[in-house]
């Protein structure tokens, strides 16, 4: 152990009064990682551990749902980079987390999990508010554990934390049975992570590195594609660095925005299936691929048969699984984004002459812009966010869940800089985006937080509501209200026959009437002119607001790659 | 269909059984045998599994799958092993005909 933190835990001891039982443990332990916040619900089974809350100066956060408390704790986690901790008690609250805890695993996101459980005498008894957590979780955790006996504690949590937190990044779950938590426990001075087979890597093999310096010096049409992978290592400035010496041409996946100024006219946008036509026909013609941390997801590669041709692939990627799974890769470089792209700022490839290839990228970046049309009728969902955009001075947190309003904001508002962009994109989970915008605001408590959701996603978790108005919290909620559930009705509409099957709501609640019952200031748009005076009055006050922006309900989203086709063959391109 | 052998050492941990059989689960690998046991190494067991193997490629992201699990130290994977795979056939057929024998009886 480090002498500081030998230091930090003999200063909490000497501080503070030490009942000595494993629920004060449960508490220091949380105090020695650091942990500010908690998002929580109480119930039998942790009704210890609430009580030892009940003194400690723990931030709790009482959501009205143990799903809005898990996508809140994601949605610290994703602007924080700490891990979000949450806590809730046995069998139905446990139960309630595994949305989010599946949805953090997708998208590699730290998360340390307590729940409660029964008793252990009385495990496996079908006990009141039992369920088998641990055997639930277990394919949807990096790692999870049971508590045996009270003095493990201390040391699991630990290794809870290490495991979220390092490495690929993702949620770690800690059992608790009722009794253990009440048993009398010795703090310990003493904490070893025992972790053996647990290595996560850092530096990359140097040989690698090399065979990846050659490629990119023997070629004429390389392109970087950047995924989340840079956002966790911390590395956009370094990839910076990387695109601007040697002039290459970066492409993110949807979670990576952010990563690489927006407006650097090294940026082709987002890849994938609504990504620009520049983008994914640069995926399509390049000669080398440099993926750095992305997972080339089915939503990115599309059709495998005709991703990347002509290319050599190259993977940099914390996770060695990953290399090779869905595409053959040529070049693996597993390695930390950071360390990675730093040994590779380190040397010097051949500098290639690429200006023809850039120019027809240019080309395509000119004739081929993300485009949509504007009726006098109708608000434009893609005009609304680009008006969100300006009003934000491009620089909010924005937060989504899935479907058509997150495929818009990631097409229409620039992010320039990282951890400004929050979605559900590998587990696609709708009312993902409210409750993360709550757990992105107690992050960034000065920045500006948008959450953009559905009319059918918010409805989902907008119980959270309330947290505004309790923790004064200035979310800006806008709800892009197209009175359906577009993507689905989109689908229904290209691809069955525009059978809207269940995708149409005939009847809506009056979200100004259910804000206000919540004690929040609420308004309705139906037009740019609205959404231009409204935005300028209140995006930048710090009060929380509902905007329920009524938008033109016929609107698709374009360009797409329809599914089984590859990313050459996009739809709906800019004619 | 060839088969694959992988044998997992891992720390003696009540879900690491859990996580294994999960893996090969959502993996869609068919077991044909599985072997638990402890090792000369207190809290270190040895699980080995032979699994019909579709293709190369499906049964090398398995065994990165089983690498990356906390609890699992090290992987031995493939041909190598065929002596293992060997001795399972010879269990089975001890077995079957000790089966064979008593339903006879």
């Amino acid at each position: 152990m480090e002498a500081k933190e030998a230091l930090a835990i003999l200063s909490i001891l000497a501080t503070e009064e030490v009942t000595g039982n494993g629920e004060d443990l449960f508490i220091q332990s949380l105090k020695q990682e650091g942990v500010e916040i908690l998002f929580g619900y109480p119930g039998g089974a942790v009704l210890g551990i609430y009580d030892a809350l009940y003194k400690s100066p723990i931030k709790h956060i009482l959501a009205r749902h143990e799903q809005g408390a898990i996508h809140a704790a994601e949605g610290y986690a994703r602007v924080s980079g700490k891990p979000g901790v949450v806590l809730a008690t046995s069998g139905p609250g446990a139960t309630n987390l595994v949305t989010g805890i599946a949805d953090a695993m997708m998208d590699s996101l730290p998360l340390v999990i307590f729940t409660g459980q029964v008793a252990s005498h009385v495990l496996g008894t079908d006990a009141f508010q039992e369920a088998d957590v641990v055997g639930m979780t277990t394919p949807i955790t990096k790692h999870n554990y049971q508590v045996k006996k009270i003095g493990d504690l201390p040391r699991i949590m630990k290794e809870a934390f290490h495991i979220a937190s390092t490495g690929r990044p993702g949620p770690v779950l800690v059992d608790i049975p009722k009794d253990l938590a009440a048993d009398p426990a010795v703090p310990l001075l003493k904490i070893e992570v025992d972790l053996p087979g647990y290595q996560p890597l850092s530096d990359s093999d140097p040989l690698h590195v090399k065979h990846l310096m050659e490629a990119l010096g023997n070629s004429s049409k390389p392109l970087i594609l950047a995924g989340a992978g840079v956002l966790h290592a911390k590395a956009s400035e370094e990839l910076l660095l990387f695109s601007e010496r040697y002039n290459l041409p970066v492409a993110h996946t949807l979670l990576g925005l952010g990563g690489f100024p927006a407006e650097h006219p090294l940026f082709l946008g987002m890849a994938g299936m609504h990504g620009c036509y520049t983008a994914n026909m640069a995926i399509s013609e390049c000669d080398l691929l440099i993926n750095i941390g992305a997972r080339f997801d089915d939503r990115l590669t599309g059709n495998l048969a005709s991703f990347a041709p002509f290319a050599k692939v190259a993977h940099i990627d914390i996770d060695p699984s990953e290399i090779g799974k869905n595409v053959e890769t040529h070049l693996p470089v597993a390695g930390d984004a950071k360390a990675v792209l730093t040994a590779i700022l380190n040397q010097r490839a051949k500098n290639q002459d690429l200006q023809s290839w850039l120019e027809h990228l240019e080309n395509y970046k000119r004739d081929y812009p993300y485009w949509h049309t504007e009726t006098e009728e109708f608000l434009s969902p893609q005009r609304l966010i680009e008006l969100v955009h300006k009003h934000t001075n491009g620089d909010a947190i924005v937060t989504t869940d899935v479907g058509q309003h997150q495929m818009w904001a990631a097409q229409y508002y620039a992010f320039s800089r990282p951890n400004r962009w929050v979605t559900s994109g590998g587990l696609g989970t709708m009312g993902f985006g409210f409750p993360a915008a709550i757990g992105a605001q107690l992050a960034e408590p000065e920045a500006a937080v948008v959450s953009l959701a559905g009319d059918g996603g918010f409805q989902m978790t907008l119980q959270e509501l309330i947290l505004l108005k309790e923790w004064n919290l200035p979310v800006k909620v806008l709800i892009v209200n197209n009175g359906s559930l577009g993507m689905v009705r989109q689908w229904q509409e290209t691809f069955y026959g525009k059978r809207f099957s269940q995708s149409v709501f005939s009847l809506q609640p009056d979200f100004l009437k259910l804000a206000e019952s919540y004690g929040i200031k609420a308004y309705r748009i139906s037009t740019e002119q609205e959404a231009e005076t409204l935005f300028g009055e209140v995006l930048s006050d710090r009060e929380p607001v509902l905007i329920d922006c009524r938008v033109n309900p016929a609107e698709n989203v374009y360009p797409m790659v329809a599914p089984g086709k590859g990313l050459h063959e996009m739809i709906g391109v800019k004619t | 269909m060839k088969k694959g052998t992988i044998t997992a050492f891992v720390q003696n941990q009540n879900t690491v059984l859990t996580r294994l059989m999960a893996l090969l689960a959502k993996h869609q690998f068919q077991i044909e045998s599985l072997w638990v046991g402890c090792t000369e190494v207190e809290d270190v067991s040895k699980v080995t599994v032979i699994v019909k193997e579709e293709t190369g490629h499906k049964f090398r992201q398995l065994v990165k799958q089983v690498e990356k699990q906390i609890e699992v130290l090290f992987v031995m994977e493939g041909t190598d092993l065929q002596v293992v795979e060997e001795q399972f056939e010879l269990i089975k057929a001890h077995n079957s005909a000790k089966v064979l024998v008593h339903l006879k009886e």
